[in-house]
């Protein structure tokens, strides 16, 4: 399992966070109980390394290197996130981590959410053949392209510079396509025809008509595309070069590489890593989950 | 009515034809520059070597003769499919799992599928890093753990026996996709349908055995594809945590072609590899559309 799956859930992930709509079967005492308690069991193993790094990135350094170690942090000690930043600039490989994905939000939402308007809407000969291309995209593993990827952004100069991590991300990634494709579709069809009778051309149609009906699908894409930028680590290690350039994941694997006997410097930088991506989860997963949950994503 | 044409330009395209065209034109040159012409690139660099500076040399079909008999290649390939195997299919079953564990729970619900997908939207260096700190021999959580019971732990990712897996259980920690399908798909179930058959006394087993898995065959096939694939590619815990050691013991397909192209500048050989996945891919693929045959209802797919 990989990043390659994140997007291939998201369409269901927002009717899956919500509870079954249709509750209740009336769950009897005692069988909820036990459930209830195997429930809580089998989330154990997918918490404690979140809860662990937690621990670990705020024990004084003395108690983070115990044997046996110790549960929790005595007392919460910013010590190894202090000395973490003290070797690398953090706040730097976050603004460039910020970069890259904003801009990258930005181009896969507007590419996107156009090709999509165009194969929901615009009837054409060829649009079936060319959709099947599309949705069979999705299935085409990452590292088939890599290497002449490699050497077409090398021949253009780009090694070294954001472009190969943003520019790709212009031309609609198939399943954000596929995902406003199936949003615009729930849409009533005469919207769409009424703005053309009103002399609107389809461009202005979707920036006009569509795109402010599309917001919950925006902020779906959005998310999943904030989140895969900031986690893609194959993509700045192959194109960025100098370490005042690097993303945070980049920076983060470089640090261990460089300060490997310093686990607990790592560890604190890694947490800092994931800290935006949790907070962008936490904030984003009601408005996702509203935007999916009225029925627009059904195909 | 007399059908003509309206202007439509030197391909008589009528004029929403021509928006359409226009408006998927970013994706159409997107397929061309970034995934046609790199695959057919990688296709024909498969029968050259290539360290640049250095020219093209065309060598036929002499990188496919040297992989079949290249022992790291069939290292990596069986690591591969070791991997894929002991993450796909238990993957599929403890997300199923999971999802009907999760599905009624009321008090604390939502946060504990929260819990579930976090690592897997999260997952990448940081929690590659945080596992190599769980799984360290020395100072590891496991070991301690394990400890406790009176268990000495094996040293993980630096015992070739035991590194593979480690970085298995790394796999399936990303798991919470599939919980989160299964979850949607589980809503999918009309509950009248729980009920009657409920009225007609079916058991619980029976009622998942006739009702609830007929409705999630489709999206099982859709998750071992998917999933399928994403094993194929797994990159970073292998690169940053072991480097595919000990012993090549966590040397899959997707470093091993990482390697030649990136470390040992082989970029006609890596082609190859890459050109092998992709076909064993589609085997891959093929074989589970077959076995899949009529075994899948669609129920309520897409039209």
């Amino acid at each position: 399992m990989s990043e390659g799956i994140l997007p291939a859930g998201a369409r269901f992930v927002a009717g899956g966070l919500e509870a079954s709509a249709d509750e209740p079967l009336q769950r009897h005492g005692r069988l909820g109980a036990v459930r209830a308690s195997l429930a809580v069991l089998a989330v154990l193993p997918f918490a404690v390394p979140f809860l662990w790094l937690i621990a670990s990135a705020l024990k004084p350094v003395g108690q983070f290197y115990a044997f046996p170690p110790t549960l929790l942090p005595d007392p919460p000690s910013l010590e190894s996130l202090a000395g973490a930043v003290a070797l690398v600039d953090v706040p730097r490989l976050l603004a460039n981590s910020t970069l890259i994905a904003v801009l990258s939000v930005a181009a896969t939402v507007v590419s996107a959410s156009i090709v999509g308007f165009a194969f929901a809407t615009l009837p054409a000969r060829g649009r079936r053949p060319l959709f099947a291309v599309l949705i069979a995209t999705i299935l085409v593993p990452p590292s088939a392209t890599l290497v002449p990827q490699f050497i077409l952004f090398s021949r253009l100069g780009w090694v070294g510079s954001y472009l190969p991590l943003i520019v790709p991300h212009l031309c609609g990634s198939a399943f954000y396509v596929f995902l406003f494709r199936q949003w615009f579709r729930n849409q009533p069809a005469n919207l769409f025809e009424s703005a053309e009778l009103d002399g609107a051309n389809p461009l202005q149609a979707w920036w006009h008509v569509a795109l402010p009906l599309a917001r919950p699908a925006i902020a779906a894409v959005a998310v999943f595309a904030f989140v895969g930028s900031w986690n893609d680590f194959l993509g700045p290690l192959l194109y960025l070069r100098s370490p005042d350039t690097f993303t945070i994941s980049l920076g983060l694997a470089a640090f261990q590489g460089t300060y490997v006997s310093q686990l607990h410097l790592t560890l604190a930088l890694s947490l800092v890593a994931l800290l935006p991506v949790v907070v962008v989860f936490a904030v984003a997963q009601r408005s996702i989950v509203g935007g999916i949950a009225t029925g627009g994503w059904r195909g | 009515m007399i059908a003509r044409p309206a202007r439509g330009g030197r391909l008589g395209l009528r004029p929403r034809e021509r928006w359409f065209y226009l408006l998927i034109a970013p994706w159409l040159i997107g397929l061309v520059v970034f995934q046609a012409a790199p695959i057919a690139g990688a296709a024909a660099l498969a029968f050259a070597e290539w360290a640049p500076p250095l020219p093209i040399e065309w060598v036929g079909t002499a990188n496919f003769e040297a992989m079949l008999g290249d022992p790291r290649f069939w290292q990596a390939f069986g690591n591969t499919l070791v991997y894929g195997l002991g993450t796909v299919i238990p993957g599929l079953a403890i997300g199923l799992g999971l999802a009907l564990l999760l599905r009624d729970q009321r008090r604390g619900g939502a946060l504990m599928r929260g819990a579930v997908f976090l690592p897997a939207i999260v997952t990448g260096v940081a929690t590659a890093l945080v596992w190599g700190w769980i799984l360290n021999p020395r100072f590891g959580l496991l070991n301690a753990v394990l400890g406790l019971v009176g268990i000495e732990g094996p040293a993980w990712l630096q015992d070739p026996a035991w590194a593979m897996p480690a970085l298995i259980v790394m796999g399936l920690w990303n798991v919470g996709i599939n919980v989160i399908v299964y979850l949607a798909a589980l809503n999918t179930v009309p509950r009248e349908l729980h009920e009657a058959a409920a009225l007609d006394g079916a058991g619980r087993a029976g009622r998942f055995r006739h009702v609830v898995w007929p409705a999630l065959t489709a999206i099982t096939f859709y998750l071992a594809i998917v999933n399928a694939i994403g094993a194929f590619q797994v990159f970073t815990p292998t690169y940053l945590l072991t480097s595919g050691g000990p012993d090549g013991s966590t040397l899959t397909l997707a470093l091993y072609t990482y390697q030649n192209a990136f470390d040992y500048g082989r970029l006609g050989y890596a082609s190859a590899l890459a050109i092998a996945v992709v076909v064993g891919l589609v085997v891959l693929t093929a074989l589970q559309f077959r076995l899949a045959g009529r075994r899948v209802a669609y129920v309520g797919a897409d039209g």
